[in-house]
């Protein structure tokens, strides 16, 4: 008996040894020895989850990956256990786990939790939105020039706008203007699309909005941009909207949101230079650019593992020191 | 008399829970939270302080009027589902949910409440045909495999 | 007339073989995922949602459309037969379709009432969306948090029905669920609330497994004191269609809530942030104001008819302000937007006039499904009413697992089991002390709402309760709410002081 169980042990350890040492024997180019597990931490149904499924789709399309893709959902916490499980995956899981990552992601991440971006292996940055502020049928204001001649006599004005992204170019913007927060004051919604209801109904003066939700607000003629948070104009019917610096004495702000793909702290370089490349061709697609990019108003940035990495560094010291952390 | 002390705590079991809840939420309410901005009107801390007087006044009331009232019984039996699904949960840690499904409707329809061979497998039949046909295979929705079955195959 | 027509238009659209079972299809997978405990129809579309990736986009919306709505069906299934509830609308369903189903053993009945008062709320609410659809969806506009605020305080008196012969233990548990309900992210500071220091609590406590726990697996617990009667032997008449049918009186009877509810849970469809659960608590609880033959609670017919008809035409209404506006009014919403999106339309203000044949085709499939859903649920009754007959003693443990299941695909992860683990412990305590649970659930599902209301309404008027009663809206409910809070004050002084003659009870 005794000396069966010792045979049944050694047998299991080793097998135990085999399953965890194989993927690494290998040195070199790195390719996913078993199905990749993608991590999204909001609902299925929401940009976060579409985003990821036009990525992973589109890389099995064009086969840029043998193995499959498993989306996993971890909304625990507002999304913070799922991004904490991920940053702690260790040994072969953490070459084949994959994170979606967004400016929305890191900002609450840093401000309520103790994880950092330290804690993760930035893989790429894939696009780009930036706000603009409407204003909407009832209005009484038809100009930014004007919103500001009002706040300086006194007047308060509200802006309606998501949580997320949009508090951070609205603090942005008042530092700006060098005014306080209950001169222009801003009534944080779950989603863009209640505070486009806000707007739409008369009960707020200004909107903030990326162009995707409000576009086709602007070509029924229910929303009209006023002001655009970014260092240049918008395209198309969003062009009537002057840049800051154009309206005052004052610089262009602009607090981009990014989309992005990060893995555990743990995956080799190797495994992120892979992903990475993976990424680029999916962002050099035509239907990327048709279906995704295009359709929602994005702009394609694609930032690289080194650039994300530097990027995503800097974003967070700039937030960091902004909520005195 | 050990038996009417019993009957006391449980009478009163419920508004002395939430006296307790209403205490915690008031100092944490009005220290971390903050009430009421002049310019923006209630903070954070605003309403859960105001109900959480209310909640202590009213358990304050419920806890008095309790003392008159019968005990409730909380009988032993209840407790064993309880029980059962602490089990569950614990086993679907160690060894996953679906196999800890199948342990515990061996144990507790056979050892537990000693039912015959034929109905417990036909139980377990519908159990699963709904928990793997419906949740995993249809919506795909991902089980935990438990830390044992994890380490093997990883 | 226009829209009439337009409507007919629609109808030809989806009466393609192929669309017509696709919309079976998608009524039957709605019902089943309905009556899952904690799959409601938000999970329930969004992971049927690629499955309709592989059809043309008419024939896909269409499959979707039926999905969403055969949800509000399913959800009244095990509600009736299990005291858990399908999906949060279906909460109300447990309080008159569970008794129905066991004490008065009319569970034929229950389910035939539930179904039929689902589709006429329904029929109710695609009606005024047909007719009225962009102006109703105007209207819902006009409301904005200072009118929102007014209208759930008085929302929230309603609770004072619930809350019946026990105000002292009522209040309780309704402020205590109004506190769990304020623990977690608090979006309009940022600032994450009650959370002790824990990463779960900084997402709140979910309120899916919470239901679960405190109705469901509470319930499984009363059971097991039941588990050794013999179960009643005279449920085997019942087994057939006919044994299930309404009689004249029934249906009479709930006829007048029906067509009520259907009214009150389009509007409330309508309005932000208010969903199918809300129309079914409001329905339920203004029922409790009119004459209802048996008390309700305790297996009435009209509790039934009532929030059932209000949850299917708070899903109808819903689709108001999605269609015309392109604003969802709830998670399941938002999740229907993306797929219509996927496939090139966009609801918004020119979705009629740019794409009315897709917008008129779902409207019309609406009212197929409704039609094939109460088909196939009326078919099913017999099977369904067999759970019944099920030894509690084997109910118990498959029950119990289907606690555990549905609580952990709400939360993708063991959380929302100990969700409901706790929450059924205490739900269990609480119904044996003499507490009853609705007005906690409905609390935990207005007050959130009423708090953030309120509090965008004072940064918009800087602190002052002026908004109030500025806008007229507002003002409109602020006079209601008070009528309703003086009324059985005044009427209390009067009969005290002999002015109005105490009435004599029957």
């Amino acid at each position: 008996m005794k000396k069966f169980a010792t045979v049944l042990l050694l047998i299991s350890l080793s097998i135990s040894l085999f399953a965890q040492g194989g993927a690494e024997a290998q040195g070199g180019a790195f390719s996913p020895s078993r199905d990749i597990e993608w991590t999204v931490t909001s609902s299925p149904g929401g940009g976060s989850d579409i985003y990821t499924r036009m990525i992973s789709d589109l890389a099995s399309k064009m086969d840029l990956v043998e193995k499959n893709f498993l989306i996993n959902y971890k909304t625990d916490g507002g999304g913070e256990v799922g991004r904490l499980t991920v940053s702690r995956t260790k040994g072969d899981l953490a070459n084949h786990s994959l994170l979606t990552f967004n400016s929305g992601d890191l900002m609450p991440m840093l401000k309520n939790t103790d994880n950092r971006i330290e804690n993760f292996t930035p893989i790429a940055v894939m696009a780009v939105d930036k706000q603009l502020l409407y204003i909407g049928e009832y209005s009484q204001y038809t100009s930014f020039a004007e919103v500001l001649k009002a706040i300086e006599g006194g007047k308060s004005v509200v802006i309606a706008g998501s949580k997320g992204d949009d508090i951070a170019t609205y603090e942005a913007l008042i530092e700006e203007l060098g005014i306080n927060e209950n001169q222009l004051s801003f009534i944080t919604n779950d989603s863009t699309s209640a505070a486009i209801t806000s707007i739409l109904g008369g009960h707020v003066d200004l909107c903030m909005s990326k162009p995707a939700a409000a576009s086709q607000y602007v070509l029924a003629g229910k929303l009209k941009p006023i002001l655009a948070l970014s260092q240049t104009r918008f395209a198309g019917n969003l062009s009537e909207a002057p840049t800051l610096s154009e309206v005052g004495n004052y610089k262009n702000v602009e607090v981009p949101v990014w989309r992005g793909i990060v893995g555990p702290k743990d995956m080799s370089p190797e495994a992120a230079a892979y992903y990475s490349a993976m990424a680029k061709s999916v962002s050099d697609s035509e239907a990327w650019k048709n279906d995704y990019i295009l359709k929602n108003g994005l702009l394609s940035e694609f930032k690289g593992a080194e650039e994300a990495a530097a990027f995503m560094a800097a974003f967070q010291a700039t937030y960091l020191k902004k909520i005195g952390k | 008399m050990e038996k009417s002390k019993y009957k006391l705590t449980f009478k009163g079991i419920i508004p002395i829970f939430t006296i307790l809840v209403s205490v915690i939420f008031i100092y944490f309410g009005f220290t971390k939270y903050g009430f009421w901005d002049p310019m923006k009107g209630p903070k954070p801390g605003f309403v859960p302080v105001l109900i959480s007087f209310l909640l202590l006044g009213i358990s304050l009331l419920a806890l008095f009027t309790s003392l008159k009232e019968e005990a409730p019984e909380f009988p032993k039996d209840n407790w064993y589902c309880v029980l059962g699904m602490v089990a569950l949960v614990i086993g679907s840690f160690i060894i996953g949910l679906i196999p800890s499904v199948i342990v515990y409707l061996l144990v507790w329809l056979k050892r537990f409440e000693k039912v015959s061979w034929k109905s417990t497998i036909i139980v377990m039949a519908i159990v699963l045909v709904i928990v793997i046909g419906v949740f995993v295979m249809w919506l795909g929705i991902d089980f935990p495999k438990g830390i044992i079955l994890d380490a093997i195959f990883r | 007339m226009d829209n009439l027509l337009m409507l007919m238009q629609g109808f030809t659209v989806v009466l393609t073989v192929q669309n017509i079972l696709a919309c079976l299809f998608g009524a039957f997978l709605g019902i089943i995922v309905g009556a899952m405990p904690g799959i409601g129809s938000l999970a329930g579309v969004a992971l049927l949602l690629p499955l309709t990736y592989k059809f043309n986009p008419t024939t896909a919306i269409i499959m979707l459309g039926a999905l969403y709505y055969s949800n509000m069906y399913g959800g009244s299934y095990s509600a009736i037969l299990l005291n858990i509830p399908g999906d949060s609308p279906a909460i109300m369903t447990t309080l008159d379709g569970y008794p129905m189903a066991t004490k008065r053993k009319r569970p034929g009945q229950a389910l035939l009432t539930a179904n039929m008062s689902s589709f006429i709320g329904g029929t109710i609410g695609m009606l005024i969306l047909t007719f009225m659809g962009p102006a109703l969806a105007d209207i819902g506009l006009k409301f904005g948090p200072a009118e929102m605020t007014a209208l759930l305080l008085v929302a929230m008196t309603s609770i004072g029905w619930l809350v019946g012969d026990n105000p002292v233990k009522g209040l309780l548990l309704t402020c205590l669920g109004i506190l769990i309900a304020a623990m977690g992210m608090d979006t309009l500071s940022g600032v994450p609330r009650y959370d002790f220091g824990n990463i779960y609590l900084l997402g709140g406590v979910p309120f899916t497994p919470f239901v679960i726990g405190m109705v469901g697996f509470a319930q499984v617990i009363r059971l097991m004191g039941d588990r050794n009667k013999k179960t009643e032997s005279k449920i085997e008449q019942n087994l057939t269609i006919k044994g299930s049918l309404l009689t004249l009186h029934d249906f009479r009877r709930l006829l007048p809530p029906a067509i009520r509810s259907g009214f009150l849970g389009t509007f409330v469809g309508v309005l932000p942030g208010a969903g199918a659960t809300t129309g079914a608590f409001l329905g339920y609880a203004t029922q409790k104001a009119f004459k209802n033959e048996e008390m309700l609670g305790t297996g009435a017919i009209e509790g039934i008819a009532s929030c059932e008809a209000a949850n299917n035409a708070a899903a109808a209404g819903a689709f108001a302000p999605l269609l015309a506006l392109g604003i969802p009014g709830s998670g399941t919403g938002a999740v229907l937007l993306g797929g219509l999106m996927m496939w090139g339309l966009n609801p918004g203000p020119l979705l009629f006039t740019t794409n009315p044949e897709f917008a008129w085709g779902l409207i019309a499939s609406l009212f197929i499904a409704n039609i094939l859903t109460l088909i196939i649920a009326l078919g099913i009754i017999p099977f369904l009413i067999r759970i019944l007959s099920v030894p509690i003693k084997l109910l118990i443990p498959i029950v119990s697992i289907i606690c555990l299941v549905g609580s952990y695909s709400t939360t993708y992860s063991m959380y929302g089991v100990f969700v409901m683990l706790i929450s059924g412990v205490f739900g269990y305590i609480f119904e044996k002390s003499g507490y009853s649970t609705a007005p906690m659930l409905l609390a935990f599902v207005l007050a959130p709402l009423l708090e953030s209301n309120m509090r965008k309404a004072f940064i918009i008027s800087q602190g002052s309760m002026d908004i109030f009663f500025d806008k007229p809206i507002a003002l409109a409910f602020i006079i209601v709410l008070f009528l309703l809070i003086l009324f059985p004050i005044v009427r209390f002084l009067l009969t005290k002081f002999g002015v109005l003659k105490k009435k004599i009870a029957k």
